[in-house]
């Protein structure tokens, strides 16, 4: 419980460093994206395309694999989505329905 | 702006490793829309989220106050107009299953053809109403 938290923290702050960083925390930077017609603006798809490589099936993920963290630290379940998670913890009987 | 591209990439790196550290080590995918959504049926087993969630503002802080060169503008937008969209983002999330960061990110990641569909559907959704709301009825700040 307690390394779930610790790790949900961290990978917020990534996160949020990541939406700083990248200027995603600007609404007009995404409609730049959006606005094809305009002055069209692609940081997006650098965020996009920098997040996906080092995802799931990217290097990193083979690399924390290769050292063994999966196994230290790993999950021993995944959800692939919250309408998942959620309809396994209501049948298991560990949230209220 | 120069050096635009490459903080976004930085920025996307930064994400794809927040999410890659949340599948790996807790099993969970970073979709920030379903975060908020299971954060606010407010069950134990699953306060995690609200780790999370107040990570995310104290890494967006920590951006904001510490490392940005300049401050973020803000540009305002009508209540009603922000409500609405909030109420789509929330109502069409929920029902694709994912926002942004759940299929753009962590579903094109994995190479889900559910994320690829929702992305495409999105970008393509968001691209038309853009499209119609600046160029067609020449609304918002059309840069």
């Amino acid at each position: 419980m307690m390394k779930q938290n610790l790790v949900a923290m961290i990978a917020g702050i990534l996160f949020g460093l990541g939406l700083g960083l990248s200027q995603m925390v600007d609404r007009d930077r995404v409609l730049g994206f959006l606005d094809v017609a305009g002055a069209w603006d692609p940081t997006l798809l650098f965020v996009l395309g920098g997040a996906v490589s080092v995802k799931v099936k990217g290097p990193v993920f083979d690399r924390l694999q290769h050292i063994g963290f999966i196994e230290k630290l790993g999950a021993d379940r995944v959800f692939l989505s919250t309408h998942q998670a959620m309809r396994h913890l209501t049948e298991e009987g560990s949230m209220p329905k | 702006m120069p050096g635009n591209w490459f903080n976004g990439l930085l920025g996307g790196i930064l994400i794809g490793l927040s999410a890659t550290l949340l599948l790996a080590a807790n099993g969970r995918i970073a979709g920030i829309s379903g975060i908020l959504n299971g954060a606010i049926s407010f069950v134990k087993a699953e306060v995690w989220r609200w780790y999370f969630l107040v990570g995310m503002l104290l890494g967006g802080a920590l951006y904001e106050f510490v490392l940005a060169a300049q401050p973020t503008p803000r540009s305002s937008f009508a209540p009603w107009a922000m409500m609405i969209g909030g109420f789509l983002v929330g109502f069409g999330t929920n029902m694709g299953n994912g926002c942004t960061s759940g299929h753009g990110v962590c579903g094109l990641g994995r190479l889900s053809v559910r994320s690829f569909v929702a992305v495409c559907t999105f970008l393509i959704t968001g691209i038309v109403t853009v499209f119609v709301i600046r160029h067609g009825f020449r609304l918002g700040s059309a840069t």
